[in-house]
């Protein structure tokens, strides 16, 4: 079982890019620490430690050369002789990681070593920044009108598109993380009256009215204590323009607000270093809902340690 | 800008199947758990009927929380989930089960006007006869198909009210491959559990869509499994409409908790042909989360009738919140007639699914329903569906 257990985990990193060090024994012993009581011995290969679990930097207390490595809430021990790599290296030869990305600072210290930090007597929040391009698939309705000789008859615009754009998160505390997405729509609509409530004079129907806008959901995700998933609550902002045509024969469109939001729901599967993100959001100005199905993919991910 | 959208669409199709995930996780979600193959906890080796004992027991172990036992362990759970419970164990060549599935459905919420009503989904009983080390089984399940409420009094007598949804004798050899002979489900696609979604309904694969045939299974090496279904039509129908063909599908597992599939039918009746082909991914997301993917186009061509060919799209995702408890997000896609401008319905929602304990399931589905095309535009269909599932 130990067997297998290590093969699983070494396989698992060995496609990580971000890994920091490997397992170079074939005999260690994996515990998961829990909030309380003792380090639970860990011999099922499907309870093994996620992906992207990284050194923490601190040996373990209570077991003399256990190493400490976490994801998210989840905390893990493996024994130190069975590491090689800049986790395992002592902080002065370990060589810092560079910074992805412009919007990422510089680490203040390197996250991986194999010593706890002198002086600090709180282990170091690991704080971790995603930033992600993306492409969506992004379909809702509008409710327009038709005014016209004193009378207004409703409209239902429905809209289909894609939405390329890209995303950044930020892990806050513990499972918690702030996302803030966002994409530009390139959609079409088909704009027609709903069954029986056409004017008597007007057949108002258009196919395929080009469609533009920005859309948009800070919210929150929870990642659960076991997997690669996350489900979230946001807030959904949607802003849209369209080629509608005006229908001329004494009739004007009103095409309604161009912004709308809502609550969202969302949840994200972690397929690293793609992500998939179904989203349905309502919208109590326009009274319908929007979905969106986004790809995306992870360009820089960064993780530093917080004071 | 169309051609854009059926590219975008394609992509995001084509990368689920592609994406090269560094973990998985799968009912055919069960993938997300490392359970890859319907075999292991079904005697249909395709998925659905009645469940083996290690079906049993891993579904009262891993997929179902423990709210009344909390402190029960996994071999604990695991022994008790036979159909006598606690209480007791049914002889070792004899499995039994039964099924209910209500569900109340709450449609029209998008209007003043909504209608609700209860629906008797599925009442079913089990009985599984094994010899040889379970090499021979025979399998039958005994259904209850509540008569169609738009039927008159004297048409609901008249309407058969039990009907049988599976009844075959298996072998399985130790080599890996099995046969099969008798009335199955078709061999075609992921055989999810909800009967109403379009990949299911909409293809003619739905709860009562069984048919008599003849049905090769075969798994190499763990990494590829397949089945060969030689169908003569459902012979408790007259003979004019049963539709005989064959169908077949396959399935590689690149990686762990990675399955990549597909699966063609050709069946014929005095009345349609048709033929269906679909390209199918199931992955395994960390521990006890999947995502399911299946897009397929459907022939059909009327006695003396040109040809349509439509086709059906689900992507279903299916994350682990807690232990028992998984949040779903489904998106759907079906068109009668891709060759045309007609009408596209697309249908997403989320749902709750819950499992307190072994033999109970609590599910709430909230689905949108929008049709787009066509020369009407009609407001979004709303529809909130709770549902109970109880099985001993």
């Amino acid at each position: 079982m130990i067997l297998f257990w290590i093969l699983g985990l070494y396989s698992h990193l060995a496609f990580s890019k971000e890994t920091d060090f490997e397992v170079v024994s074939l005999d260690c012993e994996f515990y998961k620490l829990e909030r309380k009581g003792t380090p639970k011995l860990i011999d099922d290969v499907g309870k093994m430690p996620p992906l992207h679990s990284h050194i923490l930097g601190e040996r373990y207390k209570k077991k003399k050369g256990f190493v400490r490595f976490y994801k998210g809430r989840s905390s893990y021990l493996i024994e130190e002789r069975c590491l090689e790599g800049p986790a395992s290296r002592p902080k002065e030869k370990a060589e810092p990681p560079k910074p992805v990305s412009p919007e990422v600072p510089a680490p203040e210290a390197p996250r991986a070593e194999g010593k706890k930090p002198s002086g600090d007597s709180k282990p170091p929040l690991a704080v971790n920044k995603q930033i992600s391009v993306s492409v969506s698939l992004i379909s809702w309705q509008d409710r327009f009108s038709l005014g016209g000789g004193g009378q207004t008859y409703p409209l239902i615009s429905t809209t289909l598109g894609v939405c390329p754009g890209g995303g950044w998160q930020r892990e806050i505390k513990g499972n918690w993380s702030f996302d803030l997405p966002g994409c530009f729509i390139i959609a079409s609509s088909d704009v027609g009256s709903p069954t029986g409530k056409a004017p008597p004079d007007l057949s108002y129907s258009i196919k395929n009215a080009h469609v533009y806008g920005v859309h948009t959901v800070p919210g929150i995700l929870w990642k659960p204590e076991e997997g690669s998933v996350q489900v979230g609550l946001g807030l959904s902002l949607l802003y849209r323009t369209g080629s509608w045509v005006e229908p001329g024969n004494g009739y004007a469109l009103d095409t309604g607000s161009a912004i709308s939001f809502g609550p969202m729901l969302s949840a994200r599967f972690d397929l690293d270093p793609v992500y998939f993100s179904p989203k349905v959001g309502f919208y109590h100005s326009n009274a319908n809902y929007l979905w969106l199905l986004e790809l995306a993919y992870r360009v820089s991910m960064a993780r530093y340690s917080a004071p | 800008m169309e051609g854009l959208k059926q590219i975008a669409s394609a992509l995001i199709l084509t990368a689920l199947f592609l994406l090269n995930p560094q973990r998985g996780f799968a009912f055919p979600g069960l993938i997300g758990f490392g359970y890859t193959s319907c075999l292991n906890c079904h005697y249909n080796p395709l998925g659905n009927g009645p469940l083996t004992d290690y079906g049993r027991a891993l579904g009262a172990s891993e997929v179902s929380a423990r709210v009344l036992t909390p402190n029960a362990s996994d071999e604990d759970v695991g022994k008790n989930s036979g159909f006598l419970g606690p209480f007791g164990q049914v002889p070792s060549w004899l499995s039994v089960s039964a099924d209910y599935r209500g569900l109340f459905l709450k449609s029209g919420l998008e209007g003043t006007k909504s209608t609700q009503r209860w629906i008797n989904m599925q009442a079913e009983g089990s009985l599984v006869l094994k010899f040889k080390d379970e090499r021979w089984v025979a399998t039958g399940t005994l259904g209850y198909v509540p008569p169609s409420e738009s039927l008159t009094p004297a048409q609901r007598d008249k309407e058969p009210k039990l009907i049988s949804r599976e009844h075959y004798v298996s072998y399985r050899s130790p080599a890996g491959f099995g046969l099969y002979a008798g009335f199955m489900d078709p061999a075609f696609g992921v055989r999810v559990p909800e009967h109403i979604l379009f990949i299911r309904y909409r293809t003619l694969l739905d709860i009562n869509d069984q048919t008599h045939g003849f049905l090769v299974h075969g798994m190499i090496g763990g990494r590829v499994e397949g089945a060969a279904h030689f169908m003569t039509g459902n012979l408790l129908q007259s003979a004019g409409v049963r539709q005989k063909g064959a169908a077949f599908t396959a399935e590689v597992e690149p990686q762990e908790k990675v399955r990549v599939g597909g699966s063609f039918l050709s069946t014929k009746s005095d009345y349609r042909a048709r033929q269906m082909g679909a390209l199918h991914a199931r992955l395994g997301v960390g521990y006890g989360s999947s995502i399911l993917s299946e897009y397929g186009l459907a022939r059909e061509t009327p006695q003396g009738g040109a040809a349509t060919t439509g086709d059906f799209a689900l992507v279903q995702g299916m994350a682990r919140v807690f232990r028992g408890t998984y949040l779903l997000m489904n998106f759907e896609r079906f068109t009668d007639n891709i060759a045309q401008t007609g009408t596209r319905t697309y249908r997403f929602g989320p749902a709750l699914d819950f499992f307190p304990m072994q033999r109970l399931e609590l599910r709430m589905d909230f689905q949108g329903t929008r049709i787009q095309g066509g020369t009407v535009q009609n407001q979004d269909v709303y529809s909130l569906l709770t549902q109970v599932h109880v099985w001993l």
